[in-house]
């Protein structure tokens, strides 16, 4: 084997390897973006994530309903209750007090019979907080026969 | 010829390494998914304390909700704590910094906690006691209570 055909083979093997790393890495970012169910790139997730920490700052600190109102949009889940819990029990935005009864009574599919009294009790206090400070949809909650 | 073993070698080594990751991932995604469906569903009562093992890397914010599920459904002195110390923790100055119905509500769980014998519950209860802080001052309950604290702990 002449020198010329020894480095041709090494720098064909070399060139596989590259591949290979290069198709592992695309492989996982596949991952994530089957789990995210978007076509998003792991550095968009990033800075999703970076963005939504600002935000959760700014409700946290400021009572920012800008950032509720976001925050809301982008994870709009039942673990954002902290943040509906700290805009209504310590910022009395009135719209936060309907989310914190809208995710208590989730844990239950809003089935009040089987629903804990704690859970309940939590629920119903801020629905009528949230009637005190006229939020229509608590007062309109608040008068369904089921919820007595 | 050692130096293509050498390379082929190295290949299969990346090969193993990348496909191990990617079942890392998955795994772990899929085990939280999971731990958070058991705590919802209340079928296995351990999975709270699972979940929070696999949130240690996290913000104690994220587990909040599963906190609050597991402290009133199922009267769990760990999650009533956690539920008092996640809002603790939102604020520099704690408690002081809160509104007084947010603080009423942290309270309430730090109290639910202490009665179920939760030793650091009791235990920061009996100094809230002691100090008249965020409550009103009982120097006599506040000692009970940090007997009562000593006495989880020497029990554990």
């Amino acid at each position: 084997m002449t020198f010329n055909m020894k480095i041709n083979i090494r720098t064909k093997l070399l060139l596989i390897l590259c591949v290979t790393i290069m198709f592992g890495s695309c492989t996982k970012e596949a991952h994530t973006k089957n789990n995210s169910d978007s076509l998003i790139t792991q550095d968009s997730i990033c800075k999703s994530h970076a963005s939504m920490n600002i935000l959760k700052d700014k409700i946290i600190s400021e009572g920012d309903t800008l950032a509720y109102l976001q925050l809301k949009l982008m994870r709009n889940n039942d673990e954002f209750i902290l943040y509906s819990m700290i805009m209504a029990d310590n910022y009395h935005y009135p719209p936060a007090y309907y989310d914190v009864y809208l995710s208590l009574i989730r844990i239950y599919n809003g089935n009040f019979k089987i629903m804990d009294s704690q859970t309940k009790s939590l629920a119903i206090s801020h629905l009528k907080k949230g009637a005190e400070l006229k939020q229509a949809q608590c007062i309109s909650e608040l008068l369904k026969p089921d919820l007595h | 010829m050692i130096r293509n073993k050498k390379t082929i070698t190295l290949m299969i080594v990346a090969i193993i390494v990348n496909s191990c990751t990617i079942r890392s991932m998955n795994d772990s995604e899929t085990s939280l998914e999971e731990l958070k469906r058991q705590v919802i569903q209340n079928k296995d009562p351990d999975a709270y304390d699972e979940l929070l093992t696999s949130y240690l890397d996290y913000d104690t914010k994220e587990s909040f909700y599963y906190s609050l599920v597991a402290a009133n459904r199922d009267n769990n002195p760990q999650a009533y704590y956690d539920v008092f110390s996640t809002l603790e923790s939102l604020y520099s100055k704690g408690l002081a910094d809160m509104d007084a119905d947010l603080r009423d509500i942290a309270m309430l769980y730090l109290q639910k906690s202490a009665s179920l014998s939760h030793y650091q519950a009791t235990d920061e209860l009996s100094k809230m006691y002691i100090e008249g802080k965020f409550i009103a001052q009982d120097t006599i309950l506040g000692r009970k209570l940090k007997e009562r604290a000593e006495h989880i702990y020497k029990s554990k």
